[in-house]
C-alpha cells in the first residue's frame, strides 16, 4: 500500500509531542511545512496542553484553533488534546480548555464534514518526557496513570495523529481517540 | 504503514461484508488470517481469494454462540498457524423489530450471538494472549448502540460489546493486551442495499458527509487497532460513521 503524500503544518511549534508528530509524518509521505505556509493539505493543531506550561494559553486555545483551521480548505484536521479535559484535579482550566477544544473540534466537524474535511482529536495522557508527569508523580494517589505496561509516549501520540490523517480514514470525523494507555477509562464523560 | 508481518489473527463472521474486509485487510498487511464463518463455505471462499491475492488464510466453521465450537476454532488455529495474536470479534446478526413485536427468540438469539459470542472468542484469546505478554482484541460494536428505532435488542447487544471491551481493557491492558472497539454507522453492504430507497434516502439525509462508508474503511480502522502502532490506545469506542455519531436527526 502507498503511503499518504501531502502537505501538512503542525503548529505552534514548542510541544513535547510536536517533534515526533513532524518526524512521523515524514516518514510517511507527507511534507511538514511552516505555519505561514499557504494551502496545506492538512492541519495537526497541537496547542500543548500536554505541556506544563501549555504552549497556547487555555483561555486562547480555542480561538486558535478556529482561526488555523478555517484559513481554508484542508481535506483533514486533526487536534491534540488532553486526556484531562476528563477532569483533572489541580489544573481546572486546562481540562476546560481540552474540554472546549473537543466542542469546538466536533463542531467543526459537522460544518465540514458535507465539504468532504475530517476534523478528529487526540486526547492523549502527558507522554513519557512531559513536565506535566513530574507534577502528578508528587500526587500519585490523586491522579490516574496508565494501566499498559508501558508509559504513553510522543511517538504513540503521533501514531494516532497519522492514522486520522490517512487518505483512508475519510469516514472517521468527529472522534475523540484516547491516547492514554487506558486512563480514559473510568470516566463516564469517556464514551 | 501498520505492517503484521508473522502475527495470526482470527476474524470471526468473515465470509462476508465487513468481517471479509477486514480478513483480507490483515492478509494485505502480512498476517496470517484464520476466516472464520458459520457457514464453511462462505470462508472456505474468502480465504480461497485471500490466497489468489498472496495472502495466507485458513477457513475454520464457528457458531460464536457455542462453547465448543470456539474452544475448537482456537484449537484448530494454534495447531494450524500457532497461537492467536489478534482476534477481531465481527460476527453479528440484526434483527428489525419494535419492542412490541420482538419475541423472546429473537432478543435472546441477538445476545447469544453479539454478546455471548464476544465473551466466548475473547474469553480464549485472552487465555492464550495473558502468557505471552501481547495481544490485540477488536470488537465490532455499532453506532446504533446509541439507540435507534426498531433495534432494541441489537443496539443492546452492541452496547454489551461496548461494556466488555472497556472491562476486557481494563482488566488485560498490564499483560499489553489492548481491547478496542469499531462501531460502523451507514456501511455499503449487501444487507443495507437490501433497504427499500425511501428508507436509504432518510439514512442518507442523516449523513453529515452525505456518503456511504465502505467495509474497507472499517477495515482500515480495524488494521490500526491491530498494529504495534495502538499500543498506548485501548479500552476505546471508535466511530467509522462519516460522523453520524455527533448528531443524526433519528430517522425511521
Amino acid at each position: 500500500m502507498a503511503d499518504a503524500v501531502g502537505r501538512v503544518v503542525v503548529t505552534p511549534e514548542g510541544s513535547v509531542t510536536g517533534a515526533a508528530i513532524r518526524a512521523r509524518l515524514r516518514a510517511q509521505g507527507w511534507a511538514v511545512e511552516a505555519a505561514a505556509s499557504r494551502d496545506p493539505d492538512a492541519l495537526v493543531f497541537d496547542p500543548g496542553l500536554l505541556d506544563d506550561p501549555p504552549v497556547v494559553p487555555p483561555n486562547r486555545v480555542v480561538d486558535e484553533f478556529l482561526a488555523e483551521s478555517q484559513r481554508h480548505h484542508m481535506s483533514r484536521i486533526v487536534v491534540v488534546s488532553t486526556r484531562d479535559q476528563l477532569g483533572w484535579s489541580t489544573r481546572p482550566e486546562l481540562a476546560a480548555a481540552g474540554g472546549a477544544l473537543v466542542s469546538a473540534a466536533r463542531s467543526l466537524a459537522l460544518r465540514l464534514a458535507p465539504k468532504g474535511t475530517t476534523v478528529n482529536v487526540v486526547a492523549a495522557f502527558p507522554p513519557r518526557s512531559s513536565a506535566l508527569r513530574d507534577e502528578r508523580t508528587s500526587d500519585a494517589s490523586a491522579e490516574p496513570s496508565e494501566l499498559t505496561p508501558e508509559p504513553v509516549t510522543a511517538e504513540d501520540v503521533a501514531n494516532v495523529v497519522a492514522f486520522f490523517l490517512h487518505p483512508r480514514s475519510h469516514y472517521i470525523t468527529g472522534q475523540v481517540l484516547y491516547c492514554c494507555g487506558g486512563t480514559s477509562l473510568l470516566s463516564s464523560l469517556s464514551v | 504503514m501498520h505492517h503484521l508481518d508473522g502475527k495470526v489473527c482470527v476474524v470471526t463472521g468473515a465470509g462476508s461484508g465487513i468481517g471479509l474486509a477486514i480478513a483480507g485487510e490483515l492478509a494485505n498487511s502480512g498476517a496470517s488470517v484464520v476466516v472464520s464463518d458459520l457457514v464453511l463455505e462462505r470462508a472456505e471462499q474468502a480465504a480461497k481469494s485471500i490466497a489468489a491475492r498472496g495472502g495466507t488464510a485458513v477457513a475454520l466453521p464457528v457458531d460464536v454462540a457455542s462453547r465448543s465450537a470456539v474452544d475448537d476454532l482456537f484449537a484448530e488455529t494454534e495447531s494450524a498457524l500457532g497461537p492467536v495474536d489478534v482476534l477481531v470479534n465481527n460476527a453479528g446478526i440484526s434483527i428489525d423489530r419494535g419492542v412490541r413485536r420482538i419475541t423472546d427468540e429473537e432478543w435472546q438469539r441477538t445476545l447469544d450471538i453479539n454478546l455471548t459470542g464476544v465473551f466466548l472468542c475473547a474469553q480464549a484469546a485472552a487465555r492464550s494472549m495473558v502468557p505471552r505478554r501481547q495481544g490485540r482484541i477488536i470488537n465490532i460494536a455499532s453506532r446504533a448502540w446509541l439507540g435507534w428505532f426498531g433495534q432494541l435488542a441489537y443496539a443492546s447487544s452492541k452496547g454489551g460489546v461496548v461494556s466488555a471491551t472497556r472491562s476486557l481493557a481494563i482488566e488485560l491492558a498490564r499483560y499489553g493486551v489492548t481491547v478496542n472497539c469499531l462501531a460502523p454507522g451507514l456501511i455499503d453492504t449487501p444487507l443495507l442495499r437490501a433497504e427499500p430507497p425511501e428508507v436509504m434516502q432518510r439514512l442518507m439525509a442523516a449523513q453529515p458527509t452525505g456518503t456511504l462508508g465502505s467495509p474497507d474503511d472499517v477495515a482500515w480502522a480495524a488494521r490500526f487497532f491491530a498494529s504495534p502502532a495502538s499500543a498506548a490506545v485501548t479500552g476505546q469506542v471508535l466511530y467509522v460513521c462519516g460522523g453520524k455519531s455527533l448528531y443524526a436527526r433519528p430517522a425511521r
